[in-house]
């Protein structure tokens, strides 16, 4: 329980540096906004089903946004040395990893629901379905997103390639989160029904389970300043 | 010394050196004696490779696995040492694999890539490996490299049942277009033979190629820490 | 005492060139090269041969890295005398 309190702590620093200062936000909503238009200027739209095509994008786009702002996790917290003073404090290894992913996770949530409005206006998806379903398909995706990504933001934080060297790592172990998270989503904007997306959702949420608590037990072998 | 280099080395020439000869036999076998596959015809001589690659690759992905978990928890150095040699040996073992089925499926399928389990699998682990060795080589502090470069595999690892099950879902979302699988309709006890021939070769010639890299990765640490005769600075620890 | 690393890239080296030949004499298939004598059919043939050859200079590779770095350590060693390698 004291673990849990201390992760909301730091987690609450976190998001209050974060709105406070407010750029690593706003690069990522930046970031999402630009790609979705991007994104609809490189496909014929006659050709090809936005539904389906959306879908995989919203995907791709989270994945790829969450890469550029979860990578800067550590960064800020290094230069000033406070995380060796974080490391020094009461709290456990496993609630700071708690704490930094929780905060990393409302970010990813605030730019989730943004890439997925954007894909929506500029994809022209009429009736993308139920907006609680999709909450419910990207909730468990994000939460596997995120643990992977804090993880390895420590190492590549400490890496001379830097921030090149995060999507090489995290990429080849997400193929199951894109995959299934556009499988269902793809069939949310189809309009079919709940029974043909909880299949996928489950499987999610078990990717959510195994990178979760794979990758806080491992922060705590590499949490060193 | 942290290891009788010699033991090791004898080990290592006896076991890759026997896993070389039933390689060489099983050329033999596939070109001049077992007999040709009726429905894919010659190409289905591949086979005999392809399978035993991809159980050597993930034997190898296994060992390192295994050994980085030993290693974050016990921090022996040899276990990074093996953990190593077994990474590169699942780069060498699976760019095997990653060459050998295109060319079977260019003949079988008319494509040099289907979203094939193993081969999917494969690519995924290979670039996984490889970030292995971009994390040890991109790390100052060469214990922190260790340690960071030991969560690669293990997540890696983790990961395998998600993808295969990735990979399973999507085949049957998009039909392919030809079910030939390597195994073929018929198992023909030539070809039995032949294939089993193969996996111990391949199993022999990846644990003594194994060994011997392991051997040497811990050599060259402890050679590297000697105090040198022309420098009294000892060069630091390869990662 | 010395630890035998002396020989060791030799003996590979050795090891190779009694392989070559060898490896030429094997991957020359007759049968099957007298069994397709259709159009196209030496296409497969060519697949097989080039999935077979690309396993020796993958492996061949890794040998030699491994050679290369055993010789290092070799030279190392002979450089810091008899006496180092007593250990």
């Amino acid at each position: 329980m004291k673990s849990l309190t201390d992760a909301v702590l730091i987690a609450s620093k976190d998001l209050r540096i974060e709105f406070r200062t407010g750029g690593r936000l706003v690069a990522m909503a930046a970031f999402v906004v630009l790609a979705a238009f991007l994104f609809s200027f490189a496909f014929d739209r006659a050709l090809v089903d936005g539904r389906s095509l959306g879908a995989g994008l919203v995907w791709l786009t989270v994945v790829f946004s969450s890469t550029v702002g979860v990578g800067r996790t550590f960064h800020l917290e290094d230069e000033d040395g406070a995380f060796r003073h974080l490391l020094l404090t009461p709290a456990s290894r496993t609630s700071v990893f708690l704490g930094k992913g929780l905060a990393n996770l409302v970010l990813v949530w605030i730019t989730s629901a943004l890439v997925f409005g954007t894909i929506v206006v500029f994809f022209g998806i009429r009736s993308p379905g139920p907006l609680l379903a999709h909450a419910a398909v990207l909730l468990p995706g994000s939460v596997g997103l995120v643990a992977l990504l804090t993880l390895f933001s420590r190492v590549s934080s400490h890496s001379r390639l830097g921030d090149t060297l995060l999507p090489v790592l995290t990429f080849p172990l997400l193929l199951p989160l894109v995959f299934f998270g556009s499988t269902a989503s793809a069939r949310l904007f189809l309009g079919r029904p709940w029974a043909e997306v909880s299949g996928p959702v489950r499987i999610l949420w078990a990717f959510a389970l195994v990178s979760a608590v794979g990758s806080a037990l491992l922060f705590s072998q590499v949490a060193e300043d | 010394m942290p290891i009788d280099l010699k033991k090791a080395r004898t080990i290592g020439f006896i076991l890759s050196g026997s896993g070389i000869a039933l390689v060489l036999m099983v050329h033999w076998m596939v070109m001049d004696w077992v007999p040709t596959e009726a429905v894919q015809g010659v190409v289905q001589r591949i086979f005999y490779i392809h399978p035993p690659a991809a159980w050597t690759t993930f034997l190898a992905v296994g060992i390192s696995a295994l050994a980085s978990l030993a290693y974050l928890w016990l921090e022996d150095e040899r276990a990074d040492a093996a953990a190593v040699a077994a990474a590169e040996g699942s780069l060498i073992f699976g760019a095997i694999l990653l060459t050998s089925g295109p060319l079977w499926g260019r003949i079988a399928w008319g494509t040099f890539w289907q979203p094939e389990p193993r081969l999917t699998l494969t690519l995924l682990l290979w670039f996984i490996m490889l970030g292995y060795f971009l994390v040890r080589g991109s790390v100052d502090d060469p214990r922190k490299a260790r340690r960071y470069a030991a969560i690669v595999p293990i997540l890696g690892a983790l990961d395998i049942p998600f993808i295969h099950l990735s990979v399973e879902w999507f085949r049957s979302l998009h039909p392919q277009a030809v079910v030939l699988k390597p195994e073929g309709p018929t198992a023909d006890p030539d070809m039995v033979v032949t294939l089993l021939t193969s996996f111990g070769g391949f199993t022999l010639l990846f644990l003594g190629l194994f060994t011997l890299r392991y051997a040497v990765e811990l050599g060259d640490r402890w050679a590297q820490n000697l105090p040198s005769p022309s420098t009294s600075q000892p060069s630091g620890v390869a990662a | 005492m010395t630890l035998g690393l002396q020989g060791a890239p030799r003996l590979l080296r050795g090891a190779l060139r009694l392989l070559g030949p060898l490896l030429v004499i094997l991957s020359v298939p007759m049968p099957l090269l007298a069994q397709n004598q259709g159009r196209g059919a030496l296409r497969p043939f060519a697949y097989v041969f080039v999935a077979y050859g690309l396993v020796w200079v993958i492996i061949g590779f890794w040998v030699f890295l491994i050679a290369r770095r055993l010789g290092r350590i070799e030279e190392r060693l002979r450089d810091r005398g008899p006496g180092a390698t007593d250990g």
